[in-house]
């Protein structure tokens, strides 16, 4: 069986926002670097805006 | 050293701000028709420009360059993800809702978010308490950010500008640029704030790395070294969940940006919009919580309870020019934001309202309503900052908790047909009632805070409840209609 498109995005999004959450706060909560948990964040928000593009590049007039 | 800004040259910046803002309303305002959507909504026909910028501007104040600096100050890298985890919650949401909500607005010519709720639920009296949350939770938040900027304008100056001169530098480009040409004044004069808030935040990052800090490799290696415990997480998970839940949702919660769903005049001008506001926000997240760690170094000592004073102490290092630039840069952000909240509060009080309660009211009646309070709003925002009173910063704290009970109701709107009119309006006024409590009583039961146990409640009553009552006779219908707008342009 075929999952929709939209159940990918949703499940896509879905695990973008458990990783905002969850690796932030175990594996990057004590490096003191700009690239640990900041660097995550920033990039997260990068691939989300990202996604959210090639998604709406499929809407019609 | 620390160095006062002279009056005249605050005034002199301010003056060409505000006349480059008067400029832009009068270009707005030519080719205006008659009418309510005409005037809070720009007759659905905006273009992509002003509506991404307009979107921008109005989620984005003074908190970014004021409040988030002293958090990102005091609590690090936390602090700059909780911006962007609210960024990533406002990207999927409108993703997923703005079409939705755009296309219902054209079907049934909605003009303010309450009344999507009133009429998808087929109750006035669900736009109604919708309308008085939105009211009595946002009026204290735009009072806020007359506060801010009279307390920056105060501390720039030491004294010379008086706290009420800084509010009421916020408060007239505020009714002018609402009241002008309704949402075409308030979205192109948001473009402009927009276009100043990037470029002024941007050239003094620029100025404060290599002029202050040697560059970008010294300031890392600086960073590093003495304030290494910034770049940690190091907020506890519960407070953080607290707010950044509330604000994940801000996107839905929020009138002054729900409204902006219905301007775009067509499928490509609603994606430059996501698109445009997304890129705009990722920016100035990066720009503002470096600002954080750049005070935390050239402004050090401060306790995290006065952090949010880290900015206007930083502006006073850096030559008077630059602090005049940033400062108009983040008049520019809190201006934008009130003016929009401003506008939507009115056409709120004309349409969900003052109809609400005469139903055979005509739409001069209720334009004529909702342009009364627009200077009804803005003298009441500034007569609460002038008197300062306690609760006001309580109420503020809350606001996005507050309009968070909201969220149930629209998310039913569009998801699940089987929600009624009474489990939605008991939902929003139990929830908004626990999380006033939560906040005036200063109680968090189980260290959760009140505003997830208001959003808990207020989905829980709509669930039960609409099993137990008669789901509105319409629902069908509009979700079909809905549904093929969806399948039509293609939207998920």
């Amino acid at each position: 069986m075929r999952a929709r498109p939209g159940a990918l995005w949703l499940a896509a999004f879905m695990a973008i926002v458990a990783l905002a959450f969850i690796v932030p706060y175990t594996v990057l909560r004590d490096v003191a670097s700009l690239w640990g948990a900041y660097a995550f964040w920033t990039l997260l928000a990068a691939v989300t805006i990202a996604l959210g593009y090639i998604l709406m590049l499929r809407w019609r007039e | 050293m620390s160095v006062a800004v002279e009056a005249g040259w605050l005034y002199a910046a301010v003056a060409a701000w505000f006349i480059a803002g008067c400029i832009v309303s009068h270009y707005a305002r030519r080719g205006m028709g008659r009418g309510v959507a005409e005037y809070f909504i720009a007759n659905r026909r905006l273009a992509a420009i002003p509506s991404a910028l307009t979107y921008a501007a109005t989620t984005y104040s003074a908190f970014m360059l004021v409040g988030l600096v002293g958090w990102t100050y005091s609590l690090g890298s936390s602090a700059h993800g909780f911006e962007l985890t609210y960024l990533i919650g406002t990207v999927i949401l409108l993703v997923y809702f703005a079409p939705r909500i755009w296309a219902a607005g054209r079907l049934f010519g909605y003009v303010t978010p309450s009344e999507l709720l009133a009429k998808r639920f087929e109750s006035r009296w669900v736009g109604l308490i919708a309308a008085f949350i939105c009211v009595a939770m946002i009026v204290p938040y735009a009072s806020v950010q007359f506060m801010g900027i009279g307390y920056l304008v105060e501390g720039l100056t030491d004294g010379a500008v008086p706290f009420a001169a800084g509010a009421l530098i916020a408060m007239v480009p505020t009714l002018i640029y609402a009241y002008w040409a309704g949402m075409r004044s308030v979205a192109w004069t948001d473009a402009l704030q927009a276009f100043i808030m990037i470029v002024t935040s941007l050239s003094m990052l620029l100025y404060a790395v290599n002029a202050l800090l040697g560059g970008w490799g010294p300031y890392l290696e600086r960073l590093s070294a003495e304030a290494p415990e910034l770049l940690k997480v190091n907020w506890p998970l519960l407070p953080y969940l607290g707010l950044v839940i509330p604000w994940f949702f801000f996107a839905l919660s929020n009138p002054q940006v729900f409204q902006r769903y219905y301007v775009p005049k067509d499928v490509a001008t609603l994606r430059r919009m996501i698109w445009g506001f997304a890129v705009f926000g990722f920016l100035y997240t990066v720009i503002s919580t470096q600002f954080g760690f750049i005070c935390r170094l050239v402004v050090p000592g401060l306790e995290p309870k006065v952090a949010d004073r880290a900015m206007p102490l930083f502006l006073t290092k850096v030559p008077a020019i630059m602090a005049v630039i940033t400062f108009t840069g983040i008049v520019a952000a809190a201006v934008s934001t009130i003016d929009s909240i401003v506008l939507t509060l009115s056409s709120m009080v004309g349409r969900d309202i003052y109809r609400a309660l005469r139903p055979g009211a005509s739409e001069d009646g209720e334009l004529l309503v909702g342009k009364l309070f627009i200077p009804v709003f803005a003298v009441a925002c500034f007569a609460f900052a002038m008197l300062r009173p306690g609760p006001i910063v309580v109420l503020s704290a809350m606001s996005s908790g507050g309009m968070l009970v909201l969220v149930p109701s629209i998310f039913a709107a569009f998801l699940w047909r089987r929600a009624t009119a009474p489990a939605a309006l008991l939902g929003m006024v139990v929830g908004v009632m626990i999380v006033g409590m939560g906040y005036f009583l200063g109680v968090s039961p189980l260290g959760v805070p009140s505003t997830i146990w208001g959003l808990a409640a207020s989905a829980a009553i709509l669930y039960v409840g609409s099993y137990v009552t008669k789901p509105p006779a319409g629902a069908e219908e509009f979700m079909r209609r809905v549904g093929e707008e969806l399948k039509k342009h293609e939207f998920y």
